[in-house]
Parts: C-alpha cells; structure tokens; sequence
C-alpha cells in the first residue's frame, strides 16, 4: 500500500500559506492564545446565553478554542474565524444541551450566569425558545431557528452559514413555528409581528 | 424593522466589515435603539473579558506548539501513526504487501467497495454497526476496499460539524480488505460522528476530498462511503 502522507503534509501546508496571504489570517492570528484573546469574548458570552450556565459556559468556551486550534485546517478559505468559531459555539452548545437531557424545570431554577444581552432575543424568552427546541426540533432545525430568532439573521445569512438554500432555511423556520402554532409563545408573537428579512 | 445579526455586531466591532457593510451597519445602528444597546453590551462583555485572565488550559495548549509551527504537525502525527501501524516498509516506501491484511469474514460478492469501523476492545476488535454508540476515548480502526478505485481518502464530521482530513492512500487494484494505516481515538465532542472514505481513480486534491465530505456530492468516477456512530 502505497502512502500518500507527506503529499498531504506538503499541500496542507501550502494551503496555509495561500489562506494567510489571501485572508490576512496570519499564523499568530490563528495561535490559541491570540484567537482567544481576540474571540474569547464572543464565543463566552454566546456560550454563556445559551447555556445558562456559568461553569457549562466556561468549560465549552475553552473546549471551543482547543478545538478550533486542534482543528485549524478547518478554517475555511471563505469564512472570517468570527464566523467559523460563532458556527462552531452554536453548534457545540446545542450539542452541550442535547447532551445534558435537562427537564424544563431544571433549566428555569438555574442561577443565570452575567448576561450579555447581545442577542435580539434575551432572558428568559430566550430559554423558552431553547427548551422548545430541544423537545420539538430536529438538530439542523435547532441551529436555523436559534439563528433567525435569537442572532436576527436573515434566511440568506442563515444559509451561507450552514450550506443550505435560503428556502431550505425557510421552510424550517416555518415547520418549526407551525409546531407551536397552538399555543405560541409571547416572544413568537411579538417577533411574529415585526417585518423580516429574506 | 429587522435587526443587525449578533455575529455582523461582533465582527462590526473586529473590524472584519468591509467599508460597504460597516457603513450600512453603522447607519442603522444610528436609527436603532435596539441594536446600539446589543452593541454596547458586546462592548461592556469585551471590557470585562479582557480584565480577566486567560486560562491555565489555553495557555498550557499555546505553550505547547512552537511560535513557528505549521498546521502540518497533524499529517506528521498521522504519518507516524501509520508507520508505527503498517510498519516501517511505508517509511522506505517499498512495497507493503505483507502487511496487507485480509479480514476474515464473509461478505456479499459485488459489494467490493465498502468502508468499515472496528472497535479495540480487550477482547479484540469489534465490528460497528450503523448509530452504534461510542464513546470518548474509544480507539476505532477504518477498513475497507477499493475495487477498481485505489485512492482512498478519509475523513470524518464531528457532532460540532468541524470536517477534519486524515489522509489519502493508495491501495491498488485489489479484492482484499484493507485496514487504513492509522488508527482514530475519540474526543469529547458528543454527538453524531461520521467517517467517509472517498475512492477514485487518481489521487484526488484536498480540496475535493473536503468538498465531497462537506456537501456528500462525488467527483465524476469517484465513489464515496460513509458510516456514523452516535457518541455519548
């Protein structure tokens, strides 16, 4: 079996150096350190909204940056690291809350952690939005919705972000809020009432 | 009247806009009292984050990997995992035909390609089954065959979406079942965790083996093979 490694190693390589070149992201750009000190902020305080959990939200934070160091490859040539690392926080927190299998009441009877109100939807509407989510959502529904609804993008940002068609994001939008269409919450009212964005 | 995006705020007060969004931006945060509180928020967070120290796991890590070390050190490590797997005749590049390895058991004829995942355990290996579940630490080992297609490019999908690269070999034109020449030990992110192994004719660029992973859509004459586990 003939092995093609060190044809990888070298392209990889030079892949970088074409990624800096272009993009401006430079090796200490993409040292640990340096991408936390720069991000840190963002990726903690979205964990922190969306966990509900101080310790939770530190512990997926520094999960987050050794991954995104480990993984650095996966940087993509298109995508800024802001766009990378707030895809990847998202993701690894709907995973955190997946995995913590918690029952509504739990969640409400959390000590919050220092908000930052950052996001359109916050506090408790926004745990609300969580739990139903998580016990009404599939996990690509999960993200779609948690980016419409609590980061106010729009269809089409929605779909650069997760490689699918602005329709696609549309239409699970839309099959999600049909499910609670019997009993909609306050949040989806008020937000249901405002002019969006295609 | 629709909002910013938390991310376009955050990358509004990087510096990543360029000149036409970051006008646009800053034009309806004038008009906003909504998103102009959003955006001192991110700014009041940014204050007290950088008050505060850095922690002791992500200094460790930086610690860890030279100022002038390349994203290469991944392939080496998995380069020498393979040596240390299929022996040093691949480090000599000669032929590696004794170590090639039929697995014994009994498979459909015609249904040569495939890709599978093995389990270590102390009682030796175990075949995975399709949604198994497994779990951190768990050291799986991919086999397969290529037919008449004798590249063979793995990678895999963690539960975060984060698409990693392991390798490409080249097989020859056989029936045996091979074993890919490293082996994958798991980390902690949970769920759904997908391996594929892409078979072509020539050796295929990164580019394309990371854009049939990402999208499932196979280059013309290629063939691509996946298998997920959920892991705990």
């Amino acid at each position: 079996m003939e092995n093609t490694f060190q044809e990888s190693t070298t392209s990889a390589a030079t892949r970088v150096k074409t990624l800096a070149t272009q993009h401006t992201v430079t090796r200490v750009d993409l040292d640990v350190e340096t991408l936390y000190r720069r991000y840190g902020d963002m990726v903690l305080g979205r964990c922190r909204s969306l966990l509900s959990n101080e310790a939770d939200a530190q512990e997926t934070c520094q999960e987050i940056f050794l991954k995104a160091h480990r993984y650095r490859d996966s940087f993509r040539g298109e995508a800024k690291p802001s766009t990378w690392l707030f895809r990847v926080t998202t993701t690894t927190c709907l995973n955190r809350l997946r995995s913590r299998g918690r029952r509504r009441e739990d969640l409400q009877a959390e000590e919050l952690p220092i908000a930052v109100e950052d996001t359109v939807l916050t506090g408790t509407d926004l745990r609300d939005l969580v739990q139903h989510l998580l016990d009404e959502a599939d996990e690509r529904t999960q993200a779609c919705v948690l980016y419409h609804y609590v980061d106010g993008m729009t269809h089409k940002e929605i779909g650069v972000m997760l490689d699918l068609s602005a329709a696609a994001i549309r239409k699970r939008i839309a099959t999600f809020k049909a499910r609670l269409a019997k009993n909609p919450p306050a949040w989806l009212i008020e937000l249901g009432s405002q002019p969006t964005q295609d | 009247m629709s909002h910013l995006s938390t991310l376009l705020l955050n990358q509004l007060r990087y510096g990543e806009l360029d000149p036409v969004q970051e006008t646009q931006a800053k034009a309806h945060l004038q008009d906003c009292a909504e998103c102009s509180a959003r955006l001192r928020a991110q700014e009041s967070n940014r204050t007290a984050f950088v008050m505060a120290p850095v922690p002791q796991a992500i200094r460790e890590s930086a610690a860890r990997v030279p100022a002038n070390d390349n994203k290469s050190w991944r392939w080496i490590l998995l380069a020498v995992a393979a040596m240390l797997l299929v022996g040093f005749p691949i480090l000599l590049n000669t032929p590696t035909t004794g170590v090639e390895e039929l697995v014994p058991m009994e498979r459909t004829k015609g249904e040569q390609i495939l890709l599978e995942a093995w389990l270590d355990t102390q009682d030796g290996p175990i075949l995975l089954d399709a949604d198994d579940r497994i779990s951190p630490g768990d050291v799986l080992q991919l086999k397969f065959s290529t037919l008449d297609r004798p590249y063979v490019s793995f990678g895999g999908v963690d539960g975060a979406g984060i698409i990693e690269l392991y390798g490409t070999v080249q097989a020859g034109h056989d029936m045996q079942i091979h074993r890919a020449p490293f082996a994958l030990q798991m980390d902690q992110t949970p769920g759904e965790q997908r391996f594929y192994a892409l078979f072509t004719q020539t050796a295929p660029e990164e580019s394309t083996v990371r854009e049939a992973i990402k999208r499932e859509v196979v280059p013309e004459g290629a063939v691509l093979r996946s298998i997920r586990f959920q892991k705990e």
